[in-house]
């Protein structure tokens, strides 16, 4: 992976220009609320990925770096907003520098360029989870298992994981349905079969107790044994082809049919209610139904996406991963619509299966009307098996049921018009009819079954093939979840041991034996945590918002070391370690530096002292971080920059930028004139809003460093300290010449007010204004190189007793006799 | 370094080896549509699991 060397911003979200030099180390960003931080995070994420998180995901919608990216100034600039990052690989020990504009976000350019370098920040560019803000670590802890799930198996690149169980699931459940279907047909040739033959169960014996008799009429050999191989009307044929009627066989097949028609009332009526009720709320929800129809439309958008590109309004997302999580979150939201789906379809498909049967029925009374019964009657069970077959082929998706709403309301099986006086009449014609020859029915009764057990062989080899590839699809569908649940049990067991050591690490004193348990199950992630020996419970369920956090932290940690291992060498926290309380920063600064010394942390927080803490405490050096002040929409971040300012505004002076030099300058002093103003006790107009600028400051800044020097000057005297008196002096002195040079106070307020002329000005005009800042701010710094405190007077409250250094190398006493 | 999806697949394919139920042209048949580059269609494994011949009359 990479580390970051600088940073430079242009005209990037509430960015004018800022270059921060992290030196490959960790570094801290630290001010209040609105000042900026977050810019600096977005930045790095959009140099980084050419993508801004915060500008895509749940509630972000029309939000898009395009034209939400650049300053607000810039909005119709795009090519103005870039973002370079000099950065260093260690796997390929290289340093470059990478460019960025949101014009063209979705490429870099390299500085020099190398194919490798360019390969590993390509990989670089496929890990957001680099950038870790508050929001985000809360969807670790704080989710249900099935949401914990997906976003930890997209953070360990494990979507394609989570696709293919998808797509087999899918495949088992067709094949499951599909088994059904032919176990169904399985039983209606049975169910002919067993009719004709007459008898109760297809048992080897009874078919031929049933069979042996019509062969000894026929004086044919007596069949011992029933096999795959027999045929029960072998050696019928040799005697010449012979009507297939068989008048008992063709009165019972009518009256199945005719029982049958007794139960029509009440065939599928719980399922036809049930089916009714459900497509009534649908019709009275629109936005229901919109789901289903969305949702089904969103999955098949999901299945096609394959870049960048909405499949299904050609919307151009920033990357292939923003999209495909628009769309997921659209599905989620569709759960109810979900269930609704699930039962209307498996009523649906009961009813499917009614209508085979019937089929199954009508088909064998339809052959002895085509060839005995009258024309019109065939005609009419021919269009009514038709009409049920159709039923039971059309009844696969919500939409082909909605379309058959008129058939449930009136009558779904619908039989020809006077079917029972049809049926009855055409049972009475097959009645009348002289009965056979012992001979002819023995014969036709051979063939019928003969015909019957060739129909029930092909519908038992049907399911079977069916039950086979049923089970193969359960067993594939098994071994892949077995599969994921082993490796991903085993990664999670590492996971979940890492993720407790740190949290112990942390929270040593008060939760010492504290342990998790991740717990993988089909397409869900369990969480459980320990609270103190109480037992497990979630992460929420006793533990503060602090600790969540906390939690959050550390597997966040955890996972990375798992998804990156040596290569974890860069993260951006944003305002991710607000939670951690006074009593556990020093732990937390431990853990980052032991646990993760290679890996470089930009932190942002808006507590300046957990900021200097991480400085005390060595996770950041000394010159390794930056205080923004405050913000406005001209300048951005106002801050302490704590590389040499003056050096800066040389550079840019030497490019000819006075804008660029002139923002600076500005930043730094209204940046110092705050820090001064509350140094030194200044009286400013106070304003509600706290709302300060340069103007408002610098002046009241000046004039009590009047007020101070004459009561040290006072106290001096009053004191008799010579040496005192001498310091003060040669302040005053000093003050003196400053203000004489630069043509007195006036001159400094008049420039202070009026600063937003200095980017109009000369080179030579600005620079003169950059000297005169320079000399007068020296007057309030201590002058020891090793100190270089700002002055400041104690005690913060109540009337000053002394203006100081940190390092009291200037020590004034304030108070008189 | 094998990514873990990787080594879900080849833990996946063990165990199908070792069922009685998935022939060997069967997990070929997988292994080829799911390490293809091809968007994934439940209906393609469908077919795949579907098309193995089922013998004899029951």
């Amino acid at each position: 992976m990479i580390q970051i060397d600088s940073i430079d911003i242009r005209e990037m979200r509430g960015i004018r220009t800022l270059e921060i030099s992290p030196g490959r180390k960790s570094f801290v960003i630290s001010g209040p609320n609105g000042s900026g931080k977050s810019g600096v995070v977005d930045a790095i994420q959009f140099g980084l990925t050419g993508d801004i998180s915060r500008l895509s995901g749940k509630g972000t919608g029309g939000l898009t770096v395009q034209r939400h990216g650049p300053h607000v100034e810039k909005r119709d600039d795009p090519e103005a907003a870039e973002v370079s990052l000099r950065v260093f690989v260690p796997e390929t020990s290289k340093t470059v520098v990478l460019k960025r504009s949101v014009k063209t976000a979705k490429t870099f350019t390299l500085t020099p360029e190398d194919a490798k370098v360019r390969a590993v920040l390509e990989d670089v560019a496929q890990h957001p989870e680099l950038t870790l803000s508050r929001r985000e670590i809360i969807k670790y802890i704080l989710v249900e298992a099935g949401e914990r799930s997906k976003e930890i198996q997209a953070l360990l690149k494990l979507d394609d994981v989570g696709n293919i169980r998808s797509a087999l699931q899918t495949a088992r459940n067709k094949l499951s349905s599909a088994h059904t279907t032919a176990q169904k047909d399985l039983g209606n040739a049975e169910n002919a079969l067993r009719r004709h033959l007459d008898i109760k169960n297809l048992s080897d014996k009874d078919i031929l107790a049933a069979v042996n008799p019509q062969r000894r009429v026929l004086g044919l050999a007596q069949i011992r044994e029933f096999t795959t191989d027999t045929i029960l009307n072998a050696g019928v044929l040799e005697g010449g082809a012979q009507p297939a009627f068989h008048k008992q066989s063709a009165l019972r097949d009518v009256g199945a049919l005719r029982v049958a028609q007794v139960g029509f009332g009440g065939l599928g009526k719980r399922e036809v209610a049930a089916l009714l009720t459900d497509i009534a709320t649908l019709e009275s929800d629109p936005e229901l139904l919109q789901a289903i129809t969305r949702r089904a439309f969103v999955e098949r958008g999901l299945s096609l996406v394959d870049g960048p590109l909405c499949p299904l309004c050609d919307t151009e997302w920033d990357d292939v991963q923003h999209l495909k999580g628009h769309l997921q979150a659209k599905l989620a939201k569709f759960k109810e619509a979900e269930a609704l789906q699930q039962r209307l379809l498996k009523n649906a498909a009961d009813i499917a299966h009614h209508a085979r049967q019937l089929v199954a029925l009508i088909a064998a009374v339809q052959a002895l009307a085509k060839a005995e019964g009258p024309p019109d009657f065939a005609a009419d069970l021919a269009t009514w098996s038709e009409r049920l077959s159709s039923l039971a082929m059309s009844l696969g998706t919500i939409e082909e049921v909605i379309a058959h709403k008129a058939d449930f309301e009136a009558d779904w099986i619908r039989p020809p018009a006077a079917l029972g006086e049809k049926v009855s009449a055409f049972a009475e014609g097959v009645k009348a009819r002289p009965d056979q020859s012992a001979s002819v029915a023995a014969q036709t009764f051979l063939m019928l079954a003969q015909d019957r057990l060739n129909l029930l062989c092909a519908a038992q080899r049907a399911e079977r093939h069916a039950s086979d590839a049923s089970t193969r699809g359960q067993v594939v569908y098994k071994a892949y979840c077995d599969a994921m649940e082993e490796q991903l049990g085993a990664l999670y067991a590492a996971v979940e041991g890492d993720f407790s050591t740190y949290y112990r690490a942390i929270n040593s004193d008060d939760e010492g034996a504290f342990k998790a348990k991740l717990e993988p199950s089909e397409g869900k992630l369990d969480l459980e945590v320990a609270f103190y020996d109480k037992g497990m419970f979630p992460p929420a369920a006793y533990h503060s918002e602090g600790h969540q956090d906390g939690m959050g932290v550390c597997l966040y940690l955890a996972l990375m070391k798992r998804v990156l291992g040596k290569h974890f060498s860069f993260a951006v926290l944003d305002d991710v370690v607000m939670s951690v309380d006074q009593g556990h920063r020093k732990q937390f600064c431990a853990l980052l530096k032991t646990r993760f010394p290679d890996t470089q942390f930009i932190i942002t927080t808006h507590d300046k002292v957990w900021a200097k803490q991480m400085q005390t405490e060595g996770l950041v050096d000394s010159k390794g971080g930056i205080v923004f002040h405050s913000w406005t929409v001209q300048t951005g971040p106002i801050f302490e920059e704590l590389a040499d300012v003056w050096g800066q505004i040389d550079k840019d002076l030497a490019k000819h930028d006075i804008s660029a030099a002139a923002a600076r300058l500005r930043r730094h002093l209204e940046y110092i004139s705050a820090e001064l103003a509350d140094n030194l006790g200044a009286k400013p107009v106070y304003r509600g809003d706290f709302s300060y600028d340069l103007g408002d400051l610098l002046p009241f800044v000046i004039g009590r460093q009047a007020e101070l020097l004459k009561l040290a000057a006072k106290s001096a005297q009053d004191w008799k300290n010579d040496d005192a008196k001498a310091k003060v002096d040669a302040l005053k002195t000093t003050r003196a010449e400053v203000m004489r040079k630069y043509g007195g106070e006036s001159w400094v307020v008049n420039r202070a007010v009026h600063y937003t002329e200095w980017a109009d000005f000369s080179k030579a005009e600005f620079r003169a204004v950059v000297e005169a800042f320079k000399t007068l701010l020296l007057q309030f710094r201590c002058p020891n190189a090793g100190c270089d405190s700002w002055l400041y007077v104690t005690p913060r409250k109540g009337d000053p007793e002394a203006l100081r250094c940190r390092c009291a190398a200037l020590n004034l006493n304030l108070t008189g006799k | 370094m094998a990514t873990v999806q990787e080594e879900i697949l080849n833990t996946f394919y063990a165990k199908l080896t070792k069922s009685e139920s998935i022939d060997e042209p069967t997990i070929d048949a997988l292994r080829k549509t799911l390490t293809s580059t091809k968007k994934l269609k439940a209906d393609d494994l469908v077919v795949i699991l579907a098309n193995t011949p089922t013998s004899g009359r029951p």
